[in-house]
């Protein structure tokens, strides 16, 4: 049985491989904010239980075994955050960290269960149920207690667009709508990352003007609650 | 020998599109619809030496997918037809959005020109782009051109004259590998379906649909799930993103912004602090919709007198009675002055509409009405059709084009002949002159109300049947504010009415023959009376009106001429009571004050007129014309009946 050290490192490089050309044990180190030594001594480990190929001062590569191990320490984890970051609505670093826990002990089981959940909350979308949206309000209009509720407000700054003030700018993170709506914002410009500012409101609060792109763009209310922001 | 080349013209919504075409084909313009569907197709064909140049005009749109009709159309001519080239019109000062499209369709692997257009608008708002770096990255010709003032546009054509041998762009925004890998695989495998990088990208992110493949179908899902599964994140959001940041590398290259003179932003959100302020935002909008409907009817009505008199002192001109004569004068002009008499409204009106989508304020009243239409079940650009409504039918089922998605022209079109318009007014005023002589204009007030609430209860159920899934998005541009262009505005107008007396003017003039001939026949019988075709239809069908409480052939017969216009009711019961005086008499014993009202409610509510089905046909189909009459009649009747039966049980007529 591989110890979560040795998981991580096959996770690690799954990634880096995704970036780079040529991995070295020195980008692993930098990675982790370890030094390259006590990475080296790890992929000795590793190639020992056949999961890595690497020689001194040469690049690593992940053998097959260690390929199918790494990605599915990966799929735990992707599913896990998924699940945290966009199911529960946790905000995006505990997610994060809470998925690294995660990925070591969760069961393929409820991986899987968690993907079928993932398909389940898109099939009612499509048919114009939007569970995600009912648990945020659910969740937002639940009265918060004492210390959890100063914690919360610290950590959980992503909102809905729907919900921010005019004139303070915001990140974009993610569009939740329907693929129709989704596309057409993707189309125009509200892409994830971009900086967006609510600079006008309608008669009654509602539609908004927003300015993104350099432009001015209106979104009803309902479009702007699928805008999921990151106050700056 | 000569050759034939066929150019599409594409571009964002206001990108100044419009006007560079215009410049190009200047007035070699053939105006049509797209087959199978009712959005507005421009051709036009120009000859330079011995090329023939066909520009089409593709509509203005953001993206390319198949998740709205305009971008449909798009994708469909560009993918499956081909152009041999594409002119793709760039709002210089908007780079970033309209970059984006040129992406999409760089592509689709065509040929491409790149027009950057409104370079003087850029310019103010400090923004440099420089054609000769841009040129370089992409191993082709950009132009710059300000469309409005003809600027450019001889450059555009010497790059025309050399299509033939123009290259196609050499850089492309490139993809994660495992993308870039399915994307291979996909234009190798199925060459026919993925046919161009973007086609595969499109089939992969679901953009597009997907064509009917089986083998492919169980290709796309694998590779879908293989990507999702080693990148994080959503296809469809992952693609854009690259391709908004290959945009942005290009803006970083070829783009100089200067932070010092951003006049125009300044100007443009000078204005919105008052139009689109949150309290006198909508009082401005009340009074430019109030100035509209005053210059649509109020100056145009004079110009439709002129067109009727006109017509009337046509028909006195021609001598003698008898059958031929009696075709010429009630068939013939008449049924060309049915037609014409509705240019003036149309003509005015569609100038308007071009002037404030010109100027960019149609955008910013649709911006402020939303909410309050939204809740009635419609967008905001309905506004202005359903006020519309109020002055006449026609030039207001007609501005539904204004409108974008297709759902919300069906509704709105479908909504709006219960708006009361001036033509029914006469009728209302004979009977309340009549009957309710104390009560006048409360009575004719409530008959306004009665047709906003139907207008209102007809959309929200049809939507209901019809359009289930949910309401269109409101996801607009405002765009930057413009001098708008008043020969722009007077050709789009000249378009438009041309396109209503070609394509509505037939089926009009058609139903006024058609009535005339019931009214004439058999040979011998006087025009409209008991004994002609119409008569007869009239007397065996005025029993079905028992219920409502008027039975007379007469009102069978008037509501039949009603159909040709609402007043024309007034003008039947005239000639069929033989004059002024005698008319108010037998209306005075043939009706009651409650049969009156239900007359009335009939009369607003079944069909419009002909005229109005002829633009609701012209618009959204024949189908949904069909559906219209259909339930216009059956509610006019139902109500017309309960009206009735109703007030006889509590006792009142």
């Amino acid at each position: 049985m591989l110890t979560h050290t040795a998981e991580d490192y096959l996770e690690r490089i799954y990634m880096l491989s995704l970036k780079l050309e040529r991995i070295k044990s020195s980008d692993i180190a930098k990675e982790f904010g370890i030094r390259t030594p006590s990475v080296i001594s790890a992929l000795k480990l590793l190639k020992e239980k056949g999961f890595v190929h690497y020689q001194k001062h040469g690049a690593v590569t992940l053998s097959e075994k260690g390929m199918e191990r790494a990605l599915d320490v990966y799929d735990r984890h992707k599913t896990g955050y998924r699940f945290l970051r966009f199911v529960l609505g946790v905000p995006d670093d505990i997610a994060s960290s809470d998925a690294c826990g995660m990925e070591h002990s969760i069961s393929s089981e409820t991986v899987a269960a968690m993907k079928d959940f993932f398909s389940f909350l898109t099939a009612k979308k499509d048919k114009g149920v939007d569970i995600q949206d009912e648990f945020r309000k659910f969740r937002k209009e639940k009265p918060i207690l004492g210390k959890d509720k100063d914690k919360l407000d610290e950590k959980s700054e992503t909102q809905s667009l729907s919900a921010v003030k005019d004139g303070i700018i915001c990140t974009i993170l993610k569009l939740d709508g329907s693929r129709e709506v989704k596309r057409r914002l993707l189309d125009m410009g509200v892409i994830p990352g971009e900086s967006v500012e609510i600079r006008n409101r309608g008669p009654l609060g509602f539609p908004i003007e927003i300015l993104i792109q350099g432009y001015v763009l209106t979104l009803r209310k309902d479009e702007a609650e699928t805008v999921i922001v990151r106050g700056n | 020998m000569g050759r034939n080349y066929v150019v599409a013209v594409a571009g964002n919504p206001n990108s100044g599109k419009t006007s560079l075409f215009n410049r190009l084909t200047g007035s070699n313009l053939k105006v049509g619809n797209w087959p199978g569907v009712t959005v507005e197709k421009k051709e036009g064909k120009v000859v330079r030496g011995d090329i023939t140049f066909t520009f089409v005009d593709i509509p203005g749109t953001y993206g390319i997918s198949a998740r709205s009709e305009d971008e449909r159309i798009a994708m469909d001519f560009l993918t499956k037809d081909r152009p041999d080239a594409v002119i793709v019109v760039l709002d210089s000062a908007n780079f970033n959005r309209n970059f984006y499209l040129f992406t999409l369709v760089m592509e689709m692997g065509l040929k491409v020109i790149p027009v950057l257009n409104m370079t003087d608008m850029a310019e103010k708002r400090g923004i440099t782009l420089h054609t000769d770096r841009l040129s370089a990255v992409f191993g082709i010709p950009f132009v710059k051109t300000i469309a409005s003032r003809g600027k450019g546009v001889s450059d555009l054509w010497k790059v025309l004259e050399g299509v033939g041998e123009l290259e196609k762009p050499v850089h492309l925004p490139a993809y994660p590998k495992p993308v870039e890998t399915a994307v291979e695989t996909l234009m190798n495998r199925f060459p026919k379906e993925a046919a161009s990088r973007f086609q595969a990208l499109g089939i992969l992110d679901s953009g597009i649909v997907i064509p009917d493949n089986d083998e492919l179908r169980q290709v796309v899902a694998g590779l879908q799930g293989k990507i999702e599964e080693e990148l994080a994140g959503e296809l469809d959001e992952l693609i854009a993103e690259k391709r908004y940041e290959f945009v942005y590398s290009i803006a970083k290259e070829c783009v100089e912004r200067r932070m010092s003179t951003e006049q125009k932003v300044a100007l443009t959100d000078r204005i919105d602090r008052f139009v689109t302020n949150r309290y006198l935002g909508g009082p401005l909008f009340l009074f430019a919709m109030w100035l509209l409907f005053f210059l649509v009817f109020t100056v145009g009505n004079p110009f439709v007198a002129w067109i009727n008199a006109g017509f009337e002192a046509l028909s006195f001109l021609i001598p003698g009675t008898g059958l031929f004569t009696s075709f010429v004068r009630e068939g013939l002009i008449s049924g060309v002055g049915a037609v014409l008499v509705f240019v003036p409204n149309i003509f005015i009106l569609f100038f308007l509409i071009a002037i404030m989508e010109d100027s960019g304020y149609l955008s910013r009243a649709a911006f402020v009405a939303d909410r309050f239409m939204h809740a009635l079940g419609l967008h905001g650009k309905s506004f202005i059709p359903m006020l519309l409504g109020f002055g006449c039918n026609i030039p207001a089922v007609m501005a539904v084009r204004t409108l974008e998605n297709e759902k919300d022209r069906v509704l709105t079109a479908l909504a709006i002949p219960y708006m009361s318009c001036s033509a029914r007014l006469p009728v209302y005023l004979l009977f309340v002159g009549i009957f309710f002589t104390r009560y006048q204009s409360t009575v004719v007030f409530s008959l306004y109300l009665l047709g906003i609430i139907i207008a209102i209860l007809v959309a929200r159920v049809l939507r209901k049947v019809f359009f289930t899934k949910a309401v269109s998005p409101l996801v607009m541009e405002l765009p930057a504010y413009h001098v708008p262009s008043l020969k722009t505005a007077a050709r789009s107008a000249g378009i438009r009415t041309t396109f209503f007396i070609k394509k509505a003017g037939t089926f009009i003039f058609g139903t006024v023959l058609v009535i005339w001939i019931l009214a004439s026949l058999p040979v011998g019988v006087q025009y409209a009376s008991a004994g002609s075709v119409i008569g007869r239809i009239g007397s065996a069908v005025a029993p079905i009106f028992h219920p409502a409480g008027f039975d007379s052939w007469q009102a069978a017969v008037a509501l039949i001429f009603g159909f040709l216009a609402k007043e024309v009711v007034v003008g039947t019961f005239g000639v069929l009571y033989g004059g002024q005086t005698a008319l108010t008499s037998a209306i005075g014993s043939q009706f009651s004050a409650l049969s009156a009202m239900s007359f009335m409610v009939m009369t607003l509510v079944y069909i419009p007129c002909v005229a109005t089905i002829a633009v609701i046909r012209r618009e959204i189909g024949t189908k949904w014309a069909a559906l219209s009459v259909g339930i216009s009649v059956t509610l006019g009747y139902l109500l017309a009946v309960l009206i009735f039966q109703v007030g006889r049980l509590i006792g009142i007529g």
